[in-house]
């Protein structure tokens, strides 16, 4: 099912007492009106929200956000002009004399209302409350003001969005029952162990919504990324595994090209290229949850009669293999001879396996020399087997566990013979990096196509290095796996 | 019955104890269409609101019944104008005896109390002027 497109939180605190008011902040171009229109989309009864706006028509608005006419009807766009408002507060020296009261808000409530639809609930919003407090020049006493709008929508349970320019904090931040910041961030690949290649110094943008305060409201997160793809807001919120589906295949793109079976990554890349590298870099913070993504892609080629073979990374078996093996096609690669999945269980923690694994490698590496030897060899009879089984095998190897065990020279030995295979078949080789190993760089260079996972505030993104692309947020359904670009 | 009426059907009825959104209620009105009749109201000088605890109360102000005179319609229309131009809480207009001819005040304000104190510092006024022979 789908959630809505704001955040829970913002939905809940509507819900929370019949006249809420929000703040929400953010420089120019940060998507405060379309989160505005967002909300009342979701929260507002239909004709029952009011746009009291200082700068769009309703010709521009319905332009922008076409989809808010059967919530905000063209009577209900109301033009602010400096005119209309010093009718209801009066000329400047009175302004100075006068304080604000329910009164005041009320003859500007009047004013709002005058040449609007009759409504039963309004919802209204102010675009933008900066510029409707410079109209009427009252820097001392906007908090004032706001005060008394705040205590009317209290008293008649009417909800009020502000919309401010003003990012910093001000005295209506106190004033006001929830706060929202509205910004764009910039996203930077991560610097580990002062290791440093040209990717991590070029960025992407995304946008972020902070949950300043929410009163009456127990934040689960304290932000959220939002994409205005298509002029909407959509929030992603953290991202949950789901169990892969099982889907239509999805047949090869074209000749050079093997679908992912992920719809929209097709879309972007064009397919996965056959007889050359894909590589997936995960950063730190993702954790397993990239599996599934590599899941769906072995599913679809399996699916489409490719036989699929998986070395995975460190950590990355689970239960959910034993599913994946029930795919006809797919096999998960094991080697007896490799030392690590002999020696593991015999140690109760990782720490004390990795300090044994070290002296091994320090004192005794022989061991590992005539392991690599044997695996390599057990690997290759592995693969000459299936090919008696699938006319064409696709590799899938996790490099990280490889790295640790026998270093960076035999992995890129392992990447390089892997490649060449890829290339003499024609197939699809997809390999996994993770961030802090050592021949991250090398392997980069190798890569037709380069993507990496990335955490942000516990939801899940991708964004390609080579083709170069925006950054994408990943959800799955019962379709499988979306990406949706951050704009 | 029209908005108006309706609005002020539910005023006298309620006396003075019912807040802006129980008045929507009672009216079986939309809120916006009360919202702005009270606001009119309230510039108007025809209706009025007190603070009780966190609520506003919506009372109705009634014209205070003075001496018959002639031109009285005239005269309330006035001090109407005068309430809403001036944004005043209220407005009243005495006779020599402090009696009020036309009265608007705010419901704690007793129109007889306010013409008898206002003829007692005009009267002092008048004497004071005289005193000191300023003319």
């Amino acid at each position: 099912m789908k959630e809505g497109n704001i955040p829970s939180e913002i939905k809940a605190f509507f819900e929370f007492f019949p006249g809420q008011t929000l703040l929400v902040k953010g420089k120019p171009g940060t998507g405060k009106t379309i989160f505005a229109f967002e909300v009342l989309k979701e929260v507002c009864e239909e004709r029952n929200g009011l746009y009291f706006s200082t700068r769009a028509t309703p010709d521009k608005l319905y332009e922008l956000v076409p989809w808010i006419k059967n919530i905000v009807p063209e009577k209900n766009i109301v033009n602010a002009t400096p005119k209309k408002i010093m009718q209801v507060f009066g000329s400047e020296f009175e302004l100075a004399k006068r304080p604000f009261d329910f009164g005041s808000a009320l003859t500007f409530f009047k004013m709002l209302y005058e040449d609007a639809e009759e409504m039963d609930n309004p919802m209204v919003v102010i675009d933008s409350w900066d510029a409707v407090l410079n109209y009427i020049n009252i820097k001392d006493q906007a908090a004032a003001l706001t005060q008394s709008l705040c205590e009317l929508c209290h008293e008649v349970g009417t909800h009020l969005i502000l919309v401010s320019e003003t990012p910093d904090q001000t005295l209506l931040d106190y004033v006001v029952d929830g706060v929202v910041t509205l910004s764009d961030v910039e996203i930077r690949g991560e610097a580990v162990g002062g290791q440093v290649y040209s990717e991590q110094l070029s960025s992407r943008t995304a946008r972020q919504i902070e949950l300043n305060k929410l009163r009456g409201v127990k934040r689960e997160q304290k932000s959220y990324v939002f994409t205005l793809e298509n002029g909407r807001f959509q929030c992603f919120p953290p991202y949950s595994r789901q169990t892969i589906p099982k889907l239509k295949p999805i047949p090869d793109v074209d000749e050079d090209h093997r679908s992912s079976g992920i719809k929209d990554l097709d879309n972007i890349i064009g397919g996965l290229k056959r007889g050359g590298l894909n590589l997936f870099e995960v950063e730190h913070g993702v954790g397993l949850r990239y599996i599934p993504f590599l899941d769906q892609i072995a599913m679809n080629l399996s699916s489409n009669n490719i036989g699929v073979v998986r070395v995975r990374s460190a950590g990355a078996s689970s239960s959910k293999d034993g599913e994946l093996n029930k795919v006809n096609g797919i096999y998960q690669f094991k080697p007896k001879t490799w030392i690590t999945w002999r020696l593991e269980k015999l140690f109760p923690t990782s720490k004390e396996y990795m300090d044994f694994f070290e002296v091994i490698k320090k004192e005794s590496s022989e061991i590992l020399e005539l392991s690599l030897m044997e695996s390599r060899k057990e690997y290759a009879e592995f693969l000459e087997q299936l090919g008696e089984k699938h006319s064409s095998i696709a590799e899938f190897i996790g490099l990280d566990t490889f790295e640790t065990l026998y270093g960076e020279e035999n992995t890129l030995k392992l990447l390089d013979e892997a490649i060449s295979r890829a290339i003499e078949n024609k197939e699809v080789l997809i390999a996994v990096v993770k961030r802090g190993m050592k021949t991250i760089e090398m392997v980069t260079k190798l890569a037709s196509t380069h993507f990496v996972f990335k955490d942000v505030v516990g939801s899940m993104f991708i964004y390609g290095v080579q083709p170069r692309t925006v950054l994408f947020n990943i959800s799955s359904d019962e379709q499988g796996i979306h990406l949706s670009p951050v704009i | 019955m029209s908005y108006e009426a309706k609005i002020i059907e539910a005023l006298r009825k309620s006396d003075g104890t019912l807040s802006t959104l129980e008045l929507t209620r009672k009216a079986g009105l939309p809120k916006t269409a009360v919202i702005k009749y009270l606001a009119t109201f309230k510039m108007s000088g025809k209706a009025d609101f007190e603070d009780v605890g966190s609520s506003r109360l919506w009372r109705l102000i009634t014209p205070i019944k003075g001496e018959t005179v002639a031109g009285k319609e005239e005269l309330d229309k006035m001090l109407k104008q005068i309430i809403e131009d001036a944004n005043l809480t209220g407005c009243a207009v005495v006779n020599r005896e402090g009696f009020p001819v036309s009265a608007f005040l705010p419901r704690n304000i007793a129109p007889e109390k306010l013409g008898a104190l206002a003829t007692l510092l005009f009267d002092v006024g008048v004497k004071s002027i005289e005193l000191s022979d300023l003319k």
